[in-house]
């Protein structure tokens, strides 16, 4: 039974990492997500020993305010310093995690967290806490993680039009009245709750893996943004999947072998296309000529 | 009747400024033309229209109102380099998102929305092409979308962002066809040009800028008045030089 | 023990000078990553040199130093190579890709130091210093091997500073000069992946971003050439890094590396507020230098201006006065400030502009009215709003500027208002 529970909360959060990384990468900002989950831990850390427990909600009012405070650290930099946006991302992802490492340093002893459970998680201690909601019984973290993921749906599937057009063409989306900057704002709001979440369960690492190994596969793999979305979500699950096969076969941290997972079939994607292209290369620039015979004259 | 009025309209994007005290009004019902030089800020007026820059001076009114007020009778064509076309998107999907300015969160779009975006596609003779994937489309491919997609807004007011550059012949006939179109139902519509010798064939208005206006009228008017004048082109570099370095020295004050 | 006494422990002066060599050998190779936008590339590196330390850990099953190194320098570079061979794919874009890197070598890290942990392999827990640093636990022999990657460092970006610098500017250049463009890149990376090994030691792989990017960018807001850049931003590396060492030292239970990383993060926003070319301090003065500047040469003009219309050259106080308050009350004050710089004179019980004085009037009237003109004659403006351009422009052209304009104008003797146009001296 805890091998469900474990693969469960895994495959939960694994899902809503995919949904929300398949925006992020075709927005161009999946860095943005990586620096959040860094940066939101002093916030966490900071949650922690103000309530002294895990609750979900001072964690998340914590980890919200750390990523405010990283956002505008890094608008500042990029805007009033004029420091490139890289730069700005890493100085600020980087100080920020110094800065939640040393927290849980100093005071460790009354932090239910230690530095390298931050980093990659304490998956197989998820169904050690259970809770029981309507009279159904299950790990604590699988009710967190299955709360975000009908969260995170249910976002994408109010907003999947506007998700759509802001990331395509942002200057038409404020010429209609959709505003770019809001949107934006919306989905790194969510990328950080998930980081929340995610960062007590599965560890740093593996947030970022997940945001982007899914998400990048399936750009590879599809054409159209639904099956790019459906896509992501069946690489998310044979992630976790094969990550769970090779950590019970070889054993070593589960978090690690899914990221191992995550990012290694990105690049078997990306080799097996080269193989595939080289031979057939020659013809892709004719696709679009092509298009123009077929160009109609007006009526 | 006035569509557009401009009241010293000055725009400045970090040290450089773009636009500088323009001032004019465009009358509805024609075909308008933007004409100037590179780096005349001809696109910065436009982005204007559409309330897309902030202005750092001055104001604009889309009939006689705000542009945040009149989005819906408004439909805006960006410039085609702006966006990734490498998108996972149809063809299709991106007339479609002409008609997203009515729906709210969540609605998903509906049948006539459906038939407007098709109509769109007839339109400019892309309707055999509607489900192909916008990484298989040429230049003027691409640019006939955006237009389709400009279209399937049903506004009164376009604004196109230079719907002729760098485009095939075919897509040239239809974009003009298109335009004769929109005027044949008076509408009004705003075009950023960059050729000044075709101006006199195609469109009613122009406007003359560098920077500064350096007039607005009715064609025959402002192109004798350009040619007496001489205004077009090298005297006025003088003043976008100067222009930089004063910008330059305010923002530095302001921003740092 | 004092502080005084922990601090001068053999050991700890190793940790100290052995950090801030560290440090300064980052903060050199982080100002060329900063300047080439490859910031996040030193991210992705120092996270992926953790399985190449594991790997070397289980071939040799100890933890020699120079082992320990080769394995991080061999997995760094495979990192690299991998995001090179990445960039085949077009639709993969930069951010994807570093994080792909990112993700496979830490996992892959992750899993062998936990792996090495379970089977309670002897030693192997050492090996986790090398995720967040233990840098007071640094050895002589690391200190030693540190040095020497420092002086390879240091040695070549002093060799090839011209060429690095132009090619951080702009490769195509370079190329186009006919600089080795393949073995400089080649070069750059080396650099790069040295840097980051021994900062692993330092910082931690999780952290030795911070130490690349901070320097760079408390340094580029403080100076504005290059060299000064390199030099100031391993000072301040240097400084931040022996401080967090110091401070790790007195205070129990605090990890080294983050601390190093918090001081260098304090001192840059240090920088950043109160320091900075473009600080906040700075622009409220240089702003108020400005303005002072512009009323003194608006008096001085409503001076020339009163003179030209009367004819007359001088006047009482009480005439002064008024002229002066009829634009504005601080125009005294300016006033003031004028007769102090002798440019405005009291002579004989009347007041008068001194020669000097009267001079500078003339240049600031003579912009005015060029500015008139040319604003009338080529931009077309209506004559009413002539004058509040002319305005603006008149206190902030360079001279070169209204050379120009004036031989573009055909060297004209009036302005549109019909005006004289004051002659140069």
């Amino acid at each position: 039974m805890d091998v469900v529970w474990t693969l469960a909360t895994a495959v939960t959060l694994a899902l809503a990492c995919a949904l929300l990384g398949s925006f992020l990468a075709l927005r161009r900002t999946l860095l943005l997500g990586d620096a959040l989950s860094h940066a939101v831990l002093p916030g966490v850390v900071l949650a922690f020993l103000w309530s002294g427990s895990r609750e979900l909600l001072p964690m998340l009012l914590g980890a919200g305010a750390a990523a405010l405070m990283a956002t505008l650290l890094l608008e500042l930099l990029q805007w009033r310093f004029r420091v490139h946006p890289d730069a700005a991302l890493g100085a600020v992802l980087a100080t920020f995690f110094a800065a939640g490492i040393f927290l849980l340093s100093r005071f460790a002893g009354q932090v239910d967290l230690d530095a390298e459970c931050v980093l990659y998680g304490e998956l197989a201690y998820v169904p050690l806490e259970l809770v029981s909601v309507m009279g159904v019984e299950a790990p604590r973290g699988l009710w967190t993680s299955a709360v975000l993921l009908a969260g995170v749906g249910l976002f994408v599937w109010l907003a999947y039009k506007e998700l759509a057009l802001v990331s395509f063409d942002p200057t038409f989306a404020a010429s209609i009245g959709r505003s770019p900057r809001r949107w934006s704002l919306a989905l790194m709001g969510l990328t950080a709750a998930v980081t929340v979440v995610a960062l007590e369960l599965v560890g740093a690492i593996l947030v970022v893996a997940l945001l982007v190994g899914p998400a990048a596969g399936a750009r590879l793999l599809t054409r159209r943004l639904p099956q790019m979305l459906l896509v992501s979500a069946l690489l998310a699950l044979s992630s976790v999947g094969v990550g769970y096969g090779l950590a019970w076969a070889f054993d070593g941290a589960l978090a690690g072998w899914i990221a191992v997972v995550a990012g290694g079939h990105v690049v078997v994607l990306v080799l097996l296309r080269r193989l595939r292209k080289a031979p057939a290369s020659a013809q892709e620039p004719f696709a679009a000529e092509q298009g123009d015979d077929h160009a109609q004259q007006p009526r | 009747m006035i569509a557009i009025e401009c009241r010293d309209v000055t725009v400045q994007y970090g040290h450089r400024v773009a636009l500088w005290g323009v001032t004019c009004q465009l009358p509805a019902g024609r075909l308008i033309a933007i004409v100037g030089p590179n780096g005349a800020g001809k696109s910065t007026l436009l982005r204007a229209m559409v309330g897309l820059v902030r202005l750092s001076r001055g104001e604009i009114r889309l009939f006689g109102q705000a542009p945040e007020k009149v989005r819906r009778r408004v439909s805006y064509m960006p410039q085609r380099e702006t966006v990734d076309w490498d998108f996972p998107l149809t063809v299709f999907d991106v007339v479609l998102m002409g008609c997203y300015g009515e729906l709210r969160l969540g609605a998903r779009p509906r049948r006539e929305h459906y038939e407007r975006a098709q109509r769109a596609l007839e339109l400019v003779g892309m309707e055999h092409h509607a489900q192909r994937l916008l990484s298989e489309l040429s230049g003027g491919q691409q640019q006939r979308v955006f237009l389709a997609r400009a279209l399937a807004q049903q506004a009164e007011l376009y604004l196109m962002d230079e719907p002729l550059a760098g485009v095939d012949a075919a897509t040239e006939q239809v974009v003009l066809h298109v335009l004769e179109e929109l005027r044949r139902q008076g509408k009004t519509v705003v075009v950023v040009h960059h050729d000044l010798s075709t101006i006199a064939e195609r469109f009613d208005w122009v406007v003359l800028l560098n920077l500064r206006l350096v007039a607005c009228g009715a064609v025959p008017e402002v192109l004798t008045m350009a040619n007496l004048h001489g205004a077009y082109g090298g005297r006025l570099q003088m003043l976008s030089d100067v222009a930089q370095v004063l910008e330059q020295r305010r923002q530095r004050l302001r921003h740092g | 023990m004092s502080w005084l006494e922990t601090l001068s422990h053999p050991l700890v002066l190793i940790a100290l000078g052995g950090n801030a060599l560290i440090a300064a050998v980052l903060a050199l190779v982080g100002c060329l990553v900063v300047l080439r936008r490859e910031a996040f590339v030193g991210d992705v590196l120092g996270h992926s040199v953790l399985p190449g330390i594991a790997l070397a850990f289980v071939l040799v099953q100890s933890e020699q130093p120079g082992v320990i190194l080769a394995g991080a320098l061999g997995a760094a570079a495979a990192a690299m190579l991998l995001l090179a061979a990445l960039r085949a794919e077009p639709r993969l874009r930069e951010d994807a890709r570093l994080g792909v890197v990112l993700s496979l070598f830490f996992g892959v890290g992750i899993v062998l130091l936990t792996v090495l942990q379970r089977h309670g392999i002897a030693h192997s827990g050492s090996l986790w210093r090398f995720l967040f640093g233990q840098a007071a636990g640094i050895t002589p022999a690391e200190l030693g091997m540190a040095a020497a990657i420092g002086a390879v460092v240091v040695a070549a970006i002093v060799l090839f500073w011209r060429e690095l610098q132009v090619m951080s500017f702009d490769a195509e250049f370079a190329q186009l000069v006919g600089l080795p463009i393949g073995w400089l890149e080649l070069l750059y990376r080396a650099l790069v992946l040295m840097a980051v090994v021994v900062g692993v030691y330092s910082v931690g792989a999780v952290l030795v971003s911070a130490m690349l990017i901070l320097p760079a960018i408390a340094a580029r807001a403080l100076v504005r050439r290059l060299p000064s850049m390199l030099l100031g931003a391993a000072v301040l590396a240097a400084m931040s890094a022996a401080l967090g060492v110091g401070l790790s030292g007195l205070v129990a239970g605090v990890p080294t590396g983050p601390t190093i990383v918090l001081v260098m993060g304090a001192v840059t926003a240090l920088v950043m507020l109160a320091g900075a070319r473009q600080s906040v301090l700075m622009r409220v003065l240089q702003r108020g230098r400005l303005v002072w500047q512009q009323r003194q040469e608006d008096v001085l003009k409503l001076l020339y201006k009163r003179l030209e219309s009367s004819g007359q050259p001088e006047w009482s106080g009480g005439e002064l006065l008024r002229t002066l308050l009829s634009w504005r009350w601080s125009a005294v004050l300016v006033a003031l400030w004028l007769a102090l710089q002798g440019k405005l004179r009291y002579r004989a019980r009347r007041w008068e502009l001194s020669p000097n004085g009267v001079r500078q009037a003339r240049q600031i009237v003579r912009r005015h009215r060029l500015w008139e003109l040319y604003l009338e004659r080529y931009v077309g403006l209506p004559p009413e709003q002539l004058h509040n351009d002319a305005e603006m422009l008149e206190h902030l052209l360079p001279p070169e500027m209204t050379a120009e304009l004036e031989r573009l104008l055909g060297y004209p003797t009036h302005d549109p208002h019909g005006r004289p146009i004051p002659p140069e001296d």
